[in-house]
């Protein structure tokens, strides 16, 4: 077919990715696909429901773009100086600008698993990677997504078989080329298997925007627990989309906290399709400044019996911004689904402004929903009772903010994924113990 | 220890103290007895720093410094301890983590270094062993899923780990049974020393049957209207408040 168009930006880029790496057909296709539908929706305005309070356009005016990002720049050893340390059994996997870095990844060989970089898999073929990638974004008209699936370079495909469990490290790497980058995660877990994945981002220096998108299959009667922590040192951007299917008795547990960052905007799409499927979906924002963080949760319940708990909690200071927009959609089918949905916030500052958009479309008639909002302030009798003790004003402050969102810690599962959110809550609100 | 002079005070423009005097010494355990809305939990508020009330007249000599000039903070770093009636939940911090601290709290007020981990687990549990606290305490939050008994028995605790100079109670006997209200009343008692003292504010006698006091004095009208010792508090409980009221108007 001629060409007749005159090629975009956006295109070249894909071109320039297409000629690098060898991929199949399949994958092409879907990247030329989801290019087009990119193009049609562009980059959403606030015009657009879900992004009402979210003015996209301002933060790309700062020269962000998308990019081709070169794939040899990913062992730097400065990058590694600044990467968290390595816990003794636990796998590593670092993505640089969105590109695997095999070097800064540490990966142990097993037969329980399978961890690669995304576009490796996609050059071996890996039919488990070609037929799933996209299957579960191509459905939602979200342009960000579309953008990712068109222009990603890379990623991590992660497998857990049957019956085994992993505990994970994801580290975002942000170089601050002022590119978007957009890494891509495609993850497997088999039924009975396990997998608990420590997220964080490091960001090298100012100029970093992330587009990262992430597909999870969840078999029946397996469990993803994921702690995603946005805590960047410089001001830095953060779209990140999870779309995860699953079946019968799975389930998902994700806590997302966003403690810095410039914009931190959160996505979860879920669909559980197979009975008793449950979604536990927690997040904790403590922002400050004109930072912002937004969350939205679409949760589908397809299948009867299947239940969810959306527990989102903020304390917000300066001018800063939150959004929670939470969608709960019960299908015909999905007789007894419990859904439950919360967002409180602390304002801490007059200028702080906290949204909250609900929305439920039910249309089996034997369940249980329910959602809440909240904002509200410290409570002076609290604060007085812990100021009576001797603890001076601003301590006492922290200690009733730790107490305000203690609720989602707890929620967390791993002793480990708590513990360690326990500790960059209060090194946030520099608790002193 | 404490030099209460004509303390007037109220809260929305409506005055509740009307001149209050009292003068405790160190040792001393004072009752503050009287019918409700008196003024008694006011005066304990006032006392800790409490925001809100508006002080019209009056000064406040704590062990030579103006009490009420200072913060709530500062005046339990210098040795003032309210148990409060209605104690707060802080879900997510353990009574241990808590408490830790607020010793550190004050003891970085007084110059001095933080008390090694050790040595406070050691005062918690002796002061927890005090109270008949289980051991699993130590790591719950802070009152959260505690019943009446055991929040009052934890501002006991509070109270025997901080070591205060001056403790006032506040209507620490309120909903307690027979056998909270001992084990409260032995934990003050274990404490009293000669340098201690206790405000205990009550309404009924009961408390004071075990946490015996050397003064007892009757509030009403916002002004302690009547002082005598521990043989006050039983004429009240047999004769009630009312003679009490009665003696005022004729005044």
């Amino acid at each position: 077919m001629p060409i007749t168009q005159e090629k975009t930006e956006y295109s070249l880029v894909l071109d320039q990715i297409i000629s690098s790496i060898k991929l199949p057909d399949n994958i092409v296709n879907k990247k030329m696909e989801a290019l087009s539908h990119f193009e049609e929706l562009q980059f959403p305005s606030m015009k657009n429901e879900e992004w009402k309070y979210t003015y996209l356009r301002k933060f790309l005016k700062k020269g962000f773009a998308p990019e081709f990002i070169s794939y040899d720049n990913v062992e730097d050893e400065k990058i590694r100086e600044n990467l968290p340390l390595e816990a003794d059994d636990v796998n590593r996997i670092v993505l640089v600008d969105g590109i695997f870095s095999p070097g800064l990844s540490n990966i142990q060989a097993s037969i329980n698993y399978n961890i690669s970089s995304l576009s490796k898999s996609w050059e071996k073929n890996i039919t488990l990677v070609t037929d799933s990638f996209a299957q579960l974004t191509k459905e939602k008209n979200q342009a960000l997504t579309k953008l990712n699936t068109a222009l990603c370079q890379d990623g991590a495909f992660i497998e857990v078989t049957e019956g085994h469990s992993l505990n994970l490290e994801v580290i975002y790497v942000q170089t601050g080329t002022k590119k978007i980058s957009m890494p891509r995660l495609n993850i497997h877990i088999d039924s009975n298997a396990y997998l608990n994945i420590a997220e964080q981002h490091i960001v090298l220096k100012e100029g970093s925007f992330t587009n990262i998108v992430t597909e999870v299959f969840l078999k029946e009667n397996s469990k993803l627990e994921w702690v995603k922590i946005q805590d960047t040192k410089y001001d830095s951007h953060i779209l990140d989309s999870v779309y995860v299917l699953q079946n019968a008795k799975s389930k998902y547990h994700c806590t997302t906290v966003s403690l810095d960052g410039e914009l931190m905007r959160n996505n979860q799409f879920i669909k559980a399709i197979g009975e008793k499927a449950h979604a536990d979906l927690g997040g904790i924002y403590i922002l400050d400044g004109t930072q912002q963080a937004d969350n939205n949760i679409f949760m589908e319940h397809i299948a009867p019996n299947t239940t969810s708990n959306q527990l989102y909690k903020g304390i917000l200071d300066g001018q800063s911004t939150s959004s929670f927009y939470g969608l709960i959609y019960v299908d015909e089918l999905a007789q007894k689904t419990d859904a439950f949905q919360s967002n409180k916030n602390i304002l801490q500052s007059d200028d702080a402004s906290a949204n909250f958009r609900p929305q439920l479309e039910i249309y089996a008639d034997d369940v249980k929903c329910s959602h809440g909002a909240t904002s509200s302030e410290i409570e002076d009798h609290e604060l007085f009772y812990l100021r009576s003790r001797g603890i001076s004003k601003k301590q006492s402050k922290a200690l009733l903010m730790y107490a305000f969102v203690s609720d989602v810690i707890e929620e967390i599962l791993s002793e480990s994924l708590k513990a360690w959110v326990r500790a960059r809550i209060e090194s946030k609100l520099k608790i002193e113990l | 220890m404490l030099d209460i002079q004509n303390l007037k005070a109220g809260i929305n423009g409506k005055e509740i103290l009307k001149g209050l005097d009292l003068k405790i010494g160190a040792g001393e355990v004072h009752a503050i007895m009287g019918p409700n809305g008196t003024g008694k939990s006011t005066l304990g508020n006032i006392l800790s720093g409490r925001d809100g009330y508006e002080i019209t007249d009056g000064y406040v000599d704590f062990d030579g410094l103006n009490l009420l000039e200072m913060d709530p903070e500062e005046r339990a770093q210098a040795g003032l301890f309210m148990a409060f009636q209605y104690p707060v939940e802080i879900p997510g911090v353990s009574n241990a983590n808590f408490l830790k601290s607020a010793v550190n709290e004050i003891r970085k007020a007084r110059g001095e270094e933080p008390m090694p981990a050790p040595q406070f687990l050691k005062l918690l549990r002796e002061k927890m062993a005090l109270v008949e606290m289980k051991k699993d305490f130590i790591g719950r939050s802070v009152n959260v899923g505690f019943s009446g008994g055991e929040k009052k028995r934890n501002e006991i605790l509070q109270m025997a780990v901080l070591n205060p100079k001056l403790a006032i109670l506040d209507e620490t006997d309120s909903g307690l049974d027979i056998d909270a209200l001992r084990i409260v009343a032995n934990g003050v008692n274990k404490l009293r020393t000669p340098n201690n003292s206790f405000i205990v504010i009550t309404h009924y006698q009961r408390l004071l049957d075990y946490i015996v006091p050397d003064f007892v004095h009757v509030m009403y009208e916002g002004r302690i209207v009547k002082s005598g010792d521990k043989t006050l508090a039983l004429e009240l409980e047999a004769k009630g408040y009312d003679w009490i009221k009665e003696e005022f108007a004729a005044i």
